[in-house]
């Protein structure tokens, strides 16, 4: 074998295993390509799961900032609904069943609250709090709470009828309204947070909520809410009444309907 | 950040329309042939303002592209997101490389000076809340001068308002499946890149003469000089005003109501102006604005005032929603304008939060 053969069989060699080196790292780049893209895909699939368990504005923020504690003193309406009776009415009821109806019954509440652009800060056993103007400045606060409120009652009128087809005992609502500042932001410890309003604000509309029993309505507002009110909501002011934890009695107002002009609805989209 | 194929986008909300004279102004004035102007017919200065804002994109070039994306995809606006992954590759980037360059800004992994121009564009367009003194101070301190942080600023408010004109008219997705990296398109791309930096190299920007000091919502403008898109806005927002499909008051009422959901006090004081020349007094404002309605609002007014407000800050299928709601009650055109405006105003609002407003 000549000198000029050998250096061609070497070529030919260092070719071939160029190539194959040059496939085997495109190979490699490949996988390493797939194996970010299915990460990418998991962080999304994850980030939609998250959304479940906390506003998507919030998830975003923690995704692009990570958890931050700082907090924000704003202006919100804060909404506390509560289920009336529902300790009596859990005790008789077999436990499927009970979280069946509760199930259906949050579902209800939660497509009249966000459908009026509010959020549901948490629930708290059958009771539920919602903001309005936690999430982003929202001059129109008042009005979209008390709308989601009559959202809410209708919701419920007609879970009710369900209800009672199927057999099943119904359920009644109070909920309570107020509007003042309080600090927004990621509470809890390491292990569990999350996004809610800290202050009087959500502490009045909770006990404004209890007084629904006392005069025997569904829907209570503050006057603090009522002086932010579109007039074409229709009210009924109650005797000022005595809050445990504040100094003052309080203005309430049973809220009745929404007049449009043409008639009075208990609830209007807008 | 959500993929943006997952993002539901419905038929578009506006019927494509025959107008000679706007395919005409396209082929004379336009850098590209807008596939979507059937669809703004009724409304020429959409497209007019499309087009003149493109052209504003050729004065950032090194982080206008980045900035649409970066704004497209938080705004989840599929069109837009389309067309500027569209252009990045007419300028010579393959798909991979853009793919790299999302994980990249997502991973904050791009040069720390674009990363912050980015962030701070994506705060321009959240406004919540909005990019504050000590975030501009950044940006000077990482090299960018007054001009530039004006040029973020528009380039952020520019997407703002090609975002929710797409979004709110589910404008067609057609950009993204175009080109493909396949055959010429893959030879020739470099060669492409090059020949479109040629023909978008910018000229020297010139100040606002004193006519242009004067208008609508001037003050905005007047923030803006000094860079050459200030001159392009004074047109966009005359040819705005002087479309007939809406009166002028119902348009200073959208923007007005923009302006009180963001809290852009100078844009609300001259919506009061522009209304009072229609005979509304500042008080009837003030009730109008506080709950979106009031008995001397007409019936157009008073279902467009309660949408418009959810042009503020919205996601992609609920603001679909409502407005094919709305839609049901307005003409073509009606509708058109309306979704033009509130971008206009959306975006007006957004700049007047982050400039140095007089």
């Amino acid at each position: 074998m000549d000198a000029t053969a050998v250096v061609a069989i070497l070529l030919v060699v260092a070719t071939a295993v160029l190539a194959a080196l040059l496939l085997s790292s495109r190979r490699e780049r490949a996988q390493l390509r797939d194996a970010l893209e299915d990460k990418a895909r998991d962080l999304e699939r994850l980030q939609t799961s998250f959304a479940r368990f906390a506003p998507e504005e919030i998830v975003e923020r923690i995704i692009a900032g990570g958890v931050s504690t700082r907090g924000e003193r704003i202006e919100v309406t804060a909404l506390f609904a509560d289920l009336v009776g529902f300790t009596a009415f859990s005790e008789r009821l077999e436990p499927y069943l009970l979280v069946r109806i509760l199930n259906g019954y949050f579902e209800r509440m939660s497509r009249a609250i966000t459908g009026h652009r509010g959020h549901i800060s948490t629930f708290v056993g059958d009771g539920v709090l919602a903001l309005f103007g936690a999430l982003q400045p929202n001059p129109w606060q008042a009005d979209d709470a008390l709308h989601a409120a009559l959202a809410m009652r209708e919701e419920l009128a007609a879970y009710n009828n369900e209800l009672e087809k199927d057999g099943l005992p119904t359920l009644a609502v109070g909920i309570g309204l107020h509007r003042g500042l309080g600090v927004a932001g990621l509470v809890g410890s390491r292990d569990l947070m999350q996004f809610t309003l800290i202050g009087r604000t959500v502490n009045l509309a909770a006990r404004v909520q209890t007084l629904t029993r006392q005069y025997e309505v569904d829907i209570l507002v503050t006057r603090a809410v009522r002086d932010h009110l579109d007039p074409r909501f229709t009210l009924e002011e109650l005797p000022a009444t005595e809050v445990r934890g504040i100094a003052e009695p309080v203005a309430i107002y049973a809220a009745t309907g929404f007049n449009t002009g043409d008639e009075t609805l208990s609830n209007k989209s807008v | 950040m959500k993929a943006l194929q997952d993002v539901e986008w419905r038929d578009p909300l506006v019927e494509p329309r025959s107008n000679p004279e706007l395919e005409s102004w396209i082929r004379t004035h336009a850098a590209s042939d807008y596939p979507h102007a059937p669809y703004l017919a009724d409304c020429p200065w959409m497209l007019h303002a499309d087009a003149y804002f493109d052209e504003s994109y050729i004065y950032i070039t090194d982080i206008a592209g980045l900035i649409y994306l970066t704004v497209s995809r938080d705004n989840s606006c599929r069109f837009c997101y389309g067309a500027v992954r569209f252009l990045m590759r007419l300028q010579g980037m393959s798909e991979s490389e853009i793919e790299r360059l999302e994980r990249d800004i997502d991973t904050a992994a791009i040069e720390p000076r674009i990363q912050l121009a980015l962030d701070f564009a994506r705060r321009v367009s959240r406004a919540n809340p909005v990019p504050g003194d000590s975030d501009k101070q950044a940006l000077h301190q990482a090299g960018y001068n007054d001009t530039g942080i004006k040029e973020i600023a528009f380039q952020a408010a520019d997407v703002i308002f090609h975002n929710r004109m797409s979004t709110l008219l589910a404008l067609p997705i057609g950009y993204s499946e175009i080109l493909k990296d396949k055959g010429m398109f893959a030879v020739l791309r470099e060669q492409f890149g090059e020949l479109i930096s040629q023909i978008l190299r910018p000229g020297k920007p010139e100040r606002l003469t004193d006519d242009m000091k004067t208008g609508p919502y001037s003050h905005v403008v007047v923030a803006l000089d000094g860079i050459a898109q200030a001159r392009l806005l004074r047109t966009v927002l005359d040819e705005a005003w002087a479309s007939p499909n809406l009166p002028a008051r119902t348009k200073a009422l959208i923007f007005a109501v923009i302006a009180r959901g963001l809290g852009s006090k100078a844009a609300e004081k001259e919506s009061c102006r522009l209304l009072g020349l229609q005979g509304l007094a500042p008080d009837r404002v003030d009730t109008i604005l506080a709950h979106l309605a009031a008995p001397e609002l007409d019936e157009v007014e008073t279902r467009i005032l309660p949408y418009v407000r959810d042009t503020i800050w919205y996601q992609a299928p609920t603001a679909q929603r409502r407005g094919r709601e709305l839609r049901a009650h307005l003409t073509n055109a009606q509708f058109l304008e309306t979704v033009g405006i509130a971008a206009l105003a959306n975006m007006i609002c957004r700049l007047e939060l982050v400039l140095d407003v007089a």
